[in-house]
C-alpha cells in the first residue's frame, strides 16, 4: 500500500516533469506558453495541498514541499488565490507562504492594495509568517481598516516584525472598541519588547474580555524584569483592600511575575502562601512552581500537610510533582 | 394572534431571564459555573462568543446571534422548547410554536402587499360534492370546502411570492406561472447538489473532488441572491391556516354521522374524488385503499392502507390525514410524503403501527416551504434518506410522534436537522425509541470507514457563505438509543444551533466523533439529558466540545451515568472554542483514552486560549483520567478546570 502511494507520488512528479518539458519544448519562442505550464503546475499541486481528505493525504506534503521550493517561481500564482474563502485554501497558503518566506514580501505587499476584505485577510496572515520588516509601513496602513479581522491580523503580523517603530500605532489599536484586535495589540506589545508598553499592558490586564487580559500578561512575562515593579505595584493596590474580591488582574500580575522568574521576587510569592484566599495561594503555588529552588520545595511540603482547599492542593501536588521529576 | 404574543412573551421571559429550570437548581449550576471560572481568572462574561467573526450573511438568525453572545442560555432555550411542546398535540400547534421559536425575538413583518396587488387565488373549478350519493352531510361539506379554500390561498400565495420581483410577473401577470417554475427549477437546479451527498465521491480524483466544490461554491453564491427574497417566513400565515382547516376537517371526519358511508366496503376503498385547480381530492373509506400519484388532499377514515405517491412540482400544497389502521407510506421519488418544497405538506396519522418509507426531503421536510408529519398513536417505523424526519432548510419541518414505541432511520440531515434559515425538529413524546442516522455517505475528507450523519438535533451552514438555522430532536420519555457517526446528538457546523433534549428513561447515546454537545466553527451545539441512567460513548471532539469559535455544552441533570471517550472532549475548548459539560447529579463512571486533552481541556490558539470546564456537582464518581472524586484538577492546558463537587 505504502509502496502504491510512493509510486503515486512518483507518478505525479513525473507527470509535472514532463508537464514542463512539454511546454518548454513546445513553446521555446514564447514565454506565454511556459508561464500557462508554470500556472498549471502551481494550480495543480495546489489542489493536492489543500484538497484535505484523507485519501491524499500522502500526497499533501510533497505537493506542499514543492510548491515552497519553487519559491518566487510560484508566488504569482499563488498570489491570486489570496482571495480565496475556503478555510483549508487559506491555512495552506499562510502555510506555504511560511515557507517561501521574505522572497513574497513585496508581492504579498501589493496583494494588500484591494478593496476584498479576504484577500487583505489573509495576506496579513501570510505577512505574520513572513515576519519581514519591510511590510511594516504597508501593515500599519491597514490598521485604519473597518473589518476587525484585518485591524486583527495586521497588528498581529506588525508584532511578529518585532519593529519598534510601529510602537505608537499598535498602542491605539489597544482603545479599539472590539477585543480581537486588542488582543493583538497586546500580543504585539510583547512582540516588540518595548518598556514602552509596560504601563499599557498593565492596564490591560484589566481588560473586560480575557483573550486581551491573557495575551496581556503573556506579554509582560516577555518583556522580564522591567515589568516587575509595575506587576508588584498592581499587586499592592490590592492587597491594600483585602476586604473586597479581588480582580483576575490580581492574580494575572502573581502568574506574570511566577514566569518571569526572577530571584528577587521569590519572597513576595512565598510570602503570598499565607494568605487566606484560596485563589491567592493556588496561584502563588503555581507560579512559584516556575523556580527550581530547593526552599520552594519545603515551604510547598510543608504547606500540603495543612492545606484542605481541593483547588491549592492540587496546585501542590502538580508543582512537587514537576520538581520531584526535575 | 393571541397564541402568538404569547409564545413570544414565553420566549423573552425564558431566554432572557434565568427561571428555565428551577431557580434553585440554576443558582446550584451558576454557583459551580462561578467556581470553575476563578479557578480559570475568568468570569461569567467571558463565557460568550462574537457573533461577527465572519461578516453576517442575511441568512443568520437572530436567534443564533443572541446564543453566540450567551452561550449557556441555549440551556434555557432548549427548555423552551421542550415547554411549548408539552401539550401540542395538534400539526398547527407545533407549526405555530416551531415558527414563532425559531423567528424568536425578532419576527419580521410579513409584505403582504406584493400578494394583494398582484395577484387573486383561482378557486376554479369549485369543489363539488357527489349530489347523488349524500356521502357529505352539510357541516361536514362546509368544513370541506374551508380547507379547499385555505389550500387555494396557500398556493396561490406561494406562487405568488415566489415570482413577486421579477419585471416579467409586474408586466403581465397572466405569465405568473411561468416564472414561478422557472424560479423554483432555477433554485433546485443550485440548491439540491449543495445538499445531497453523492456515494460515489470516494471514487473521484481530486482534481474532480475540487472542481465539485468550486462548482458548489459558485452555486451557493447564487443562490444567496436567488433565496434572499424567498425567505420562509413568506410559506407562514397560508400554510398555517391550512394546517388550521385540516385540523378542523379531521375532527368533523372522526364524527360517525357525518358521512354516509357505503355499507360494505370495497378491496380499493376510494368512495370519493375530485380533480381541482391544486390538485385531485380523495375520500377513501373504512376499507383498505391504495393511494397513488399525487393528489393534493387524502382523507382516508381507516384501514390498512398503501399510499405510494409521487411529487409533482404542480401540487403545492398536499394534505394526508389518516384516521386508522397499519399503513405503509411508501414515497415513489424526492419530495414526498410531509414535504413542502415550495409549498406545504402535512401528514397526520391518527393510529395504527405504521410504516414511513421515504426518500430525500420527507417526512417532515420543508425546503423553502413547511413539511409536518404528526402520527398520533403506534409502533412506527420511519426510513429515509437525506433531509428527513423533521429537517428544515429556508423553512420548517416537524416530525411529531405523540405515542409508541418507535424506530428512526436516516442516512442524512435527519431527525431534527436545521440547514441555512431553516428549523427542523423531532418530537417523540413516549416509549422506548430507536434513532439511527448515517451508513450511505462516508466522510471522505476525515476518514475511510465512517459515515456523515449530520442528524439527531443538528444545524449545518455553508461556510463561509450561509448561515445554519436550529435543528432540535426532543424525546420526553422512554429508554432510548441514539446511534451517529460523523456530526450528530445535540451539535452543529457554521452559525446554528443544534440540541438534542432527552427528558428521562435510561438512555445510550453512542456517536465516533463531533456529537453529544459538541460544536465546531462559531456555532452552537447542546445535549442536556434529564433523568436517568444513561451511557454516553464517542470517539473524539464530543460531550461538551467547542472548536474554533463555538461552544458544546453536555448537560446531564440527574441519574448514575458512565461516559466514554478517547480524546478532546468531556469539557474540551479547541481553538478558542469553548466546551462545557456538567453533570448534575448520581454516581457517575468517566472514562478517557487521553488524558492530555479531556476533563477540563483549552489549547491556546490565535495567542490566547479556549476554555473547557468539567463539573460533576453531586456523587461518588469513578474516574479513568485526570479526575477523582471530591477533588479538583488542572491540566497542563492553557484554560482548563475539572471540579468534583459535592452540591447537596
Amino acid at each position: 500500500m505504502k509502496f502504491k502511494r510512493k509510486k503515486t507520488v512518483l507518478l505525479i512528479n513525473l507527470a509535472v516533469i514532463l508537464q514542463i518539458f512539454w511546454g518548454v519544448n513546445q513553446g521555446k519562442s514564447q514565454d506565454k506558453s511556459e508561464s500557462d505550464s508554470l500556472k498549471q503546475l502551481v494550480d495543480s499541486l495546489f489542489i493536492i495541498s489543500s484538497a484535505g481528505f484523507v485519501k491524499f493525504a500522502d500526497l499533501e506534503a510533497p505537493a506542499r514541499k514543492q510548491l515552497i521550493e519553487m519559491k518566487e517561481q510560484s508566488v504569482p500564482y499563488l498570489i491570486p488565490k489570496l482571495s480565496n474563502r475556503d478555510a483549508r485554501d487559506i491555512n495552506t497558503l499562510i502555510e506555504l507562504f511560511k515557507g517561501i518566506g521574505d522572497v513574497a514580501t513585496t508581492q504579498l505587499v501589493e496583494a494588500l492594495q484591494t478593496d476584498d476584505i479576504w484577500q487583505i485577510r489573509t495576506t496579513c496572515r501570510c505577512l505574520g509568517e513572513i515576519k519581514d520588516k519591510r511590510a511594516g509601513p504597508d501593515l500599519i496602513k491597514v490598521l485604519n481598516h473597518s473589518d476587525y479581522q484585518i485591524r486583527n491580523y495586521a497588528t498581529t503580523a506588525l508584532g511578529n516584525t518585532k519593529d519598534t517603530t510601529a510602537f505608537n500605532s499598535i498602542v491605539e489599536i489597544l482603545k479599539d472598541s472590539i477585543e480581537v484586535p486588542r488582543k493583538a495589540a497586546a500580543y504585539a506589545l510583547g512582540e516588540l519588547n518595548d518598556k514602552r508598553g509596560i504601563p499599557y499592558l498593565i492596564s490591560a490586564l484589566s481588560d473586560k474580555h480575557f483573550s486581551v487580559r491573557m495575551v496581556a500578561m503573556e506579554s509582560l512575562v516577555k518583556i522580564g524584569k522591567g515589568a516587575i515593579p509595575s506587576l508588584i505595584q498592581l499587586m499592592d493596590d490590592w492587597s491594600d483592600n483585602d476586604s473586597t474580591e479581588k480582580s483576575n488582574s490580581y492574580y494575572l500580575a502573581i502568574e506574570a511575575l511566577g514566569k518571569i522568574k526572577e530571584p528577587a521576587v521569590l519572597p513576595v510569592l512565598l510570602d503570598l502562601l499565607k494568605s487566606p484566599d484560596w485563589r491567592t495561594k493556588g496561584v502563588a503555588v503555581e507560579a512559584l512552581g516556575n523556580y527550581n529552588n530547593p526552599k520552594i520545595t519545603v515551604s510547598l511540603a510543608k504547606l500540603k500537610k495543612s492545606e484542605t482547599h481541593p483547588f491549592v492542593k492540587d496546585k501542590i501536588e502538580k508543582v512537587l510533582e514537576k520538581m520531584g521529576k526535575s | 394572534m393571541r397564541k402568538i404574543v404569547l409564545i413570544l412573551f414565553c420566549l423573552i421571559c425564558f431566554i432572557c431571564c434565568e427561571i428555565s429550570f428551577s431557580q434553585f437548581e440554576q443558582n446550584k449550576l451558576d454557583s459551580a459555573l462561578a467556581l470553575a471560572l476563578k479557578c480559570m481568572k475568568l468570569t461569567k462574561e467571558d463565557l460568550s462568543l462574537r457573533n461577527d467573526y465572519v461578516e453576517v450573511d442575511i441568512f443568520r438568525e437572530s436567534l443564533i446571534n443572541y446564543l453566540m453572545k450567551h452561550p449557556l442560555k441555549t440551556i434555557s432555550a432548549a427548555e423552551l422548547w421542550l415547554d411549548l411542546n408539552q401539550n401540542c398535540s395538534s400539526a398547527t400547534n407545533l407549526y405555530f410554536a416551531a415558527r414563532d421559536f425559531e423567528t424568536g425575538l425578532a419576527m419580521k413583518e410579513e409584505d403582504l402587499r406584493i400578494y394583494l396587488e398582484y395577484f387573486r387565488p383561482d378557486y376554479s373549478p369549485i369543489l363539488e360534492f357527489p349530489k347523488e350519493k349524500k356521502i357529505f352531510k352539510p357541516e361536514i361539506k362546509g368544513v370541506f370546502a374551508g380547507l379547499y379554500t385555505k389550500m387555494v390561498n396557500n398556493d396561490s400565495s406561494i406562487k405568488a411570492r415566489v415570482a413577486k420581483d421579477e419585471v416579467l410577473y409586474k408586466k403581465s401577470k397572466e405569465n405568473y406561472l411561468k416564472t414561478y417554475y422557472t424560479k423554483i427549477g432555477s433554485i433546485k437546479q443550485k440548491v439540491l447538489p449543495i445538499i445531497l451527498e453523492d456515494v460515489n465521491d470516494e471514487f473521484k480524483s481530486a482534481e474532480q473532488l475540487d472542481l465539485e466544490q468550486k462548482s458548489e461554491e459558485e452555486l451557493a453564491k447564487q443562490l444567496i441572491d436567488l433565496t434572499s427574497s424567498v425567505y420562509h417566513e413568506i410559506f407562514s400565515y397560508n400554510a398555517g391556516a391550512t394546517m388550521h382547516s385540516a385540523e378542523a376537517l379531521l375532527s368533523r371526519a372522526k364524527r360517525p354521522n357525518l358521512l354516509e358511508l357505503p355499507k360494505k366496503s370495497k378491496p380499493n376503498d376510494i368512495i370519493w374524488s375530485q380533480k381541482t385547480s391544486i390538485g385531485e381530492f380523495i375520500l377513501g373509506g373504512k376499507g383498505s385503499s391504495h393511494y397513488t400519484g399525487s393528489p393534493a388532499l387524502i382523507i382516508d377514515l381507516g384501514g390498512d392502507d398503501i399510499y405510494e405517491l409521487s411529487y409533482d412540482s404542480t401540487v403545492s400544497t398536499q394534505v394526508i390525514i389518516d384516521l386508522g389502521g397499519n399503513d405503509t407510506y411508501k414515497a415513489l421519488t424526492d419530495f414526498c410524503l410531509a414535504s413542502g418544497f415550495f409549498g406545504t405538506g402535512i401528514l397526520i396519522d391518527e393510529e395504527g403501527d405504521d410504516i414511513y418509507s421515504g426518500k430525500n426531503f420527507c417526512l417532515g421536510s420543508g425546503l423553502f416551504g413547511v413539511g409536518i408529519l404528526l402520527d398520533k398513536k403506534g409502533n412506527d417505523k420511519y426510513f429515509g434518506d437525506t433531509f428527513t424526519q423533521g429537517a428544515g432548510a429556508w423553512g420548517i419541518g416537524i416530525l411529531a410522534d405523540l405515542d409508541g414505541a418507535d424506530n428512526y432511520n436516516g442516512a442524512l440531515h435527519a431527525q431534527g436537522f436545521g440547514g441555512v434559515a431553516g428549523f427542523g425538529s423531532l418530537i417523540d413524546k413516549a416509549d422506548n425509541d430507536n434513532y439511527f442516522a448515517g451508513g450511505k455517505y462516508k466522510d471522505i475528507l476525515r476518514y475511510k470507514e465512517h459515515y456523515l450523519s449530520l442528524s439527531q438535533g443538528f444545524s449545518y451552514g455553508i461556510r463561509p457563505y450561509m448561515s445554519g438555522g436550529v435543528g432540535l430532536l426532543l424525546d420526553y420519555a422512554g429508554n432510548d438509543g441514539y446511534v451517529t457517526d460523523i456530526f450528530g446528538q445535540g451539535a452543529s457546523y457554521w452559525w446554528g444551533w443544534g440540541c438534542l433534549y432527552d427528558k428521562e428513561g435510561n438512555d445510550f447515546y453512542q456517536a465516533f466523533q463531533y456529537a453529544q454537545g459538541s460544536a465546531t466553527h462559531m456555532t452552537l451545539g447542546t445535549l442536556i439529558d434529564g433523568a436517568g441512567d444513561d451511557i454516553y460513548s464517542s470517539k473524539g471532539v464530543s460531550q461538551g466540545c467547542g472548536h474554533d469559535w463555538a461552544c458544546g455544552i453536555l448537560l446531564d441533570n440527574s441519574g448514575n451515568d458512565n461516559y466514554y471517550a478517547n480524546d478532546l472532549s468531556q469539557g474540551a475548548g479547541n481553538a478558542n472554542g469553548i466546551g462545557i459539560f456538567i453533570d448534575q447529579a448520581g454516581d457517575d463512571g468517566y472514562y478517557v483514552k487521553s488524558k492530555t486533552n479531556t476533563q477540563g481541556y483549552g489549547n491556546p490558539r490565535r495567542e490566547y486560549g479556549s476554555i473547557g470546564i468539567f463539573i460533576d456537582m453531586l456523587g461518588k464518581d469513578k474516574y479513568d483520567g485526570n479526575g477523582c472524586d471530591s477533588c479538583w484538577w488542572s491540566i497542563d492546558s492553557k484554560w482548563g478546570v475539572g471540579l468534583d463537587l459535592e452540591m447537596k
